[in-house]
């Protein structure tokens, strides 16, 4: 068993320093973990209300009689170390440590208290997440839950963030985009287990397909160089790497330990070992997408569906300028579209528009040779919702059945973008769509630009791996 | 590479110390990159001699480890052993207004035009020696047209790396200097590669220009820095 799958996937957890001022956040963030809770705190005036929650109350984690695997600390700096000793002590399995105040602030202080941590932990052999950070979030087990905002539905994305807040607002944002996160850890300093550690973990956790990183820097560069490289041999890693410019360089300096290497070395080590660089949080939400669902592709020949003539153009245009190629379709191909498609105020070479979709018979025939043609490795349908005599559709008519319907049959990746360029119909109506979509399979992408640019990266994921 | 830890042996522990064009060039062959015959010469007569026998033209440029003269200065191809015997003088004198410790000159074979390209090494602090590639000294220090990889390089990084930046077009051959087989550039890679990986005193390592034929890679002229540190 690997050494972190105690920390992801404790049998017993312990809660040290909860307060009931604090609403007991840190004990109701474990809430719905199944298997034996502590509660340690040496202020007896907090065991009543941690009693109430399902907690055993003990003083110190020594006194705890069976076994503890993870250990999330919430105490002040300046007594972390004694719970740190006790959990060497107890023999526990992994420690998070929430607790800031160390190399991160700068000051002497913090930097002699970050090395004593160091030595404690490592001469002790504890696997120590942190400090300064929020911890874990295992949806399947409910561990971390106030991090991640929900529990008991798990998916595939596992994300590794050098920031608290980003990682709360990555799965929170992951809910939104209706993406399911199987494992989720905010790393904070990453004195002991670094984000390396935790890329190699994720290597082998069968429920995770796909990696995120909020990467501010890291501490051995050819080490996180060569777990990268290994990993996305196998699964796509998607880092976010931020402090690139000078002035970022700075915001970062001044929020974790991390120092920065010139970002033209960091863009090519990313090419190099296999990674995808992504500009963005919501980029990684939109690649996700592509890359939880879709099956390996390297083909980079799209069919394109567009709402109108002019959009075909510039469709055409976006995804061109991407890289894709846009080519023309088998003479069979023209045959079957020109058996059900009124060619008058349409385009039907590839980019594919016209009135005469309206007809779900004839969108669904166009839909089918897409599918069926040769010279086609992606389709790619940009669609929009109105609303339309009170009744909400997608522009032209359909309801989202004959999209699903058609996702069930399809041969190829399917990719539907939502325009963002015409007026906006009511968020919830969309919202509504969206999820209708997602839920059937159907990777559903805002906007032409960031729809092109994800694809990109998917399939260059894929060429790269391959090449 | 014996001829490396011969020097690294008598360097001090944590020293540094920069090679010059023939000594760095001789480190090169021991490890299979070919580089442009090239000989030293103490006085005019020696300059005479290696010119014979390596044919003319052939062009003289300072032994230096300023690195602000390496590869920036030598001089144009000469044609015939009068046009040597009246420079080799002009250039000594010249060359000792930058650095007066020059005393001998290079000899090299003036190599037929091909297409240049840049190869260097350099130490980066969190991912190690990091090689850079380009098309030419101007393309990568003036247009920044420059790829880069980790070190060691697999022979996958070399097929890519000389395919990255946009001079690649130059792969097709261009003007009058043919296509080179892109295979002869990918194994002089992966030798420089090999030869950084497998010394870890060299510090850095600068061959500009090179230029590219058909079927093989000349280094025309090389320097590298060699550190020497706490155990090694």
């Amino acid at each position: 068993m690997d050494k972190l799958d105690y920390i992801f996937n404790p049998r017993s957890v312990a809660v040290v320093g909860s307060k009931q001022i604090d609403n007991h956040n840190w004990l109701r963030t474990v809430l719905p973990f199944d298997g034996p809770k502590y509660h340690i705190n040496i202020d007896k005036n907090e065991w009543p209300s941690a009693e109430e929650l399902g907690f055993q109350n003990y003083e110190r984690l020594v006194d705890v009689p069976g076994d503890v695997d993870f250990v999330i600390i919430s105490v002040p700096a300046q007594v972390a170390q004694y719970v740190i000793r006790d959990c060497v002590a107890k023999k526990v399995l992994g420690a998070h440590l929430y607790t800031a105040g160390y190399g991160e602030i700068g000051t002497e202080e913090g930097i002699q208290r970050e090395e004593e941590l160091i030595k404690i932990a490592s001469e002790g052999g504890l696997n120590v997440v942190g400090p300064n950070c929020l911890g874990i979030f295992n949806p399947k087990i409910g561990i971390g839950v106030n991090l991640g905002g929900y529990y008991g539905d798990s998916g595939s994305l596992a994300f590794v963030s050098q920031s608290g807040s980003q990682s709360g607002g990555f799965a929170r944002g992951c809910v939104a985009n209706g993406i399911k996160i199987s494992k989720l850890v905010s790393m904070g300093n990453g004195i002991i287990l670094d984000s390396s550690d935790y890329l190699d973990y994720f290597k082998d956790d069968v429920d995770t397909l796909a990696i995120g990183m909020y990467l501010e820097g890291v501490r051995d560069g050819k080490r996180f160089y060569n777990s990268l490289r290994e990993v996305s041999a196998s699964k796509p890693v998607m880092v976010l790497k931020v402090g690139e410019s000078e002035d970022a360089a700075r915001a970062v300096a001044a929020h974790s330990t991390s120092f920065t290497t010139g970002p033209a070395i960091w863009d090519a080590m990313l090419v190099q070992a296999g990674g995808i660089k992504v500009e963005s949080i919501e980029e990684i939400f939109e690649l996700s997408k592509l890359l939880l669902v879709l099956p390996p592709t390297t083909g980079d020949r799209l069919g394109l569906l567009a709402l109108s003539g002019g959009h075909a153009t510039e469709m055409t245009n976006v995804f061109s300028n991407a890289g894709f190629r846009i080519p023309s379709l088998e003479e069979r191909s023209y045959e079957r579209i020109l058996e059900k498609f009124n060619v008058v105020g349409s385009t039907y070479q590839n980019p594919i528009e016209g009135r005469t979709l309206n007809d779900p018979e004839h969108l669904n025939n166009v839909l089918d040779v897409l599918n069926d043609d040769p010279n086609i490795d992606i389709i790619v349908h940009e669609v929009h919702v109105v609303v339309r005599d009170e009744e909400a559709t997608l522009y032209r008519g359909h309801g989202p059945d004959l999209l699903v319907d058609f996702q069930s049959r399809a041969r190829k990746p399917y990719v539907v973008a939502l325009s963002t360029s015409y007026p906006h119909p009511p968020a919830d109506i969309e919202d509504n769509f969206y999820h209708v979509l997602t839920e059937a399979g159907i990777p559903t992408l805002h906007g032409l630009q960031g729809t092109a640019s994800a694809l990109r990266k998917f399939v260059s994921y894929y060429q790269n791996r391959v090449a | 590479m014996k001829g490396l830890n011969k020097i690294v042996d008598k360097m001090d522990i944590g020293s540094t110390r920069v090679l010059s064009d023939p000594e760095t060039k001789d480190l090169l062959v021991d490890s299979g990159i070919v580089v442009v015959e090239t000989a030293v010469a103490n006085t005019v007569d020696e300059a005479a001699k290696a010119a014979s026998s390596l044919g003319y033209p052939v062009s003289l440029r300072p032994i230096s480890v300023e690195s602000s003269l390496i590869n920036t200065v030598g001089s144009f191809p000469l044609g015939s052993e009068a046009q040597l015997r009246s420079t080799f003088p002009e250039l000594v004198k010249d060359y000792a207004s930058w650095d007066p410790e020059i005393k001998a000159l290079t000899v090299t074979k003036v190599p037929p035009s091909g297409i240049e390209i840049m190869v260097t090494v350099f130490r980066d602090p969190l991912f190690g020696s990091v090689l850079s590639f380009g098309y030419g000294k101007m393309a990568v220090e003036v247009w920044e047209d420059v790829a880069y990889r980790i070190a060691p390089l697999t022979e996958k990084d070399c097929r890519l790396i000389i395919r990255e930046p946009k001079g690649s077009s130059l792969l097709n051959g261009y003007d009058t200097l043919s296509a080179p087989r892109p295979t002869v550039m990918e194994e002089t890679l992966l030798r420089v590669s090999d030869f950084v990986d497998s010394n870890p005193n060299v510090e850095s390592l600068c061959l500009s220009p090179c230029f590219v034929y058909r079927d093989e890679v000349i280094v025309v002229e090389a320097s590298m820095t060699l550190i020497k540190r706490e155990g090694g």
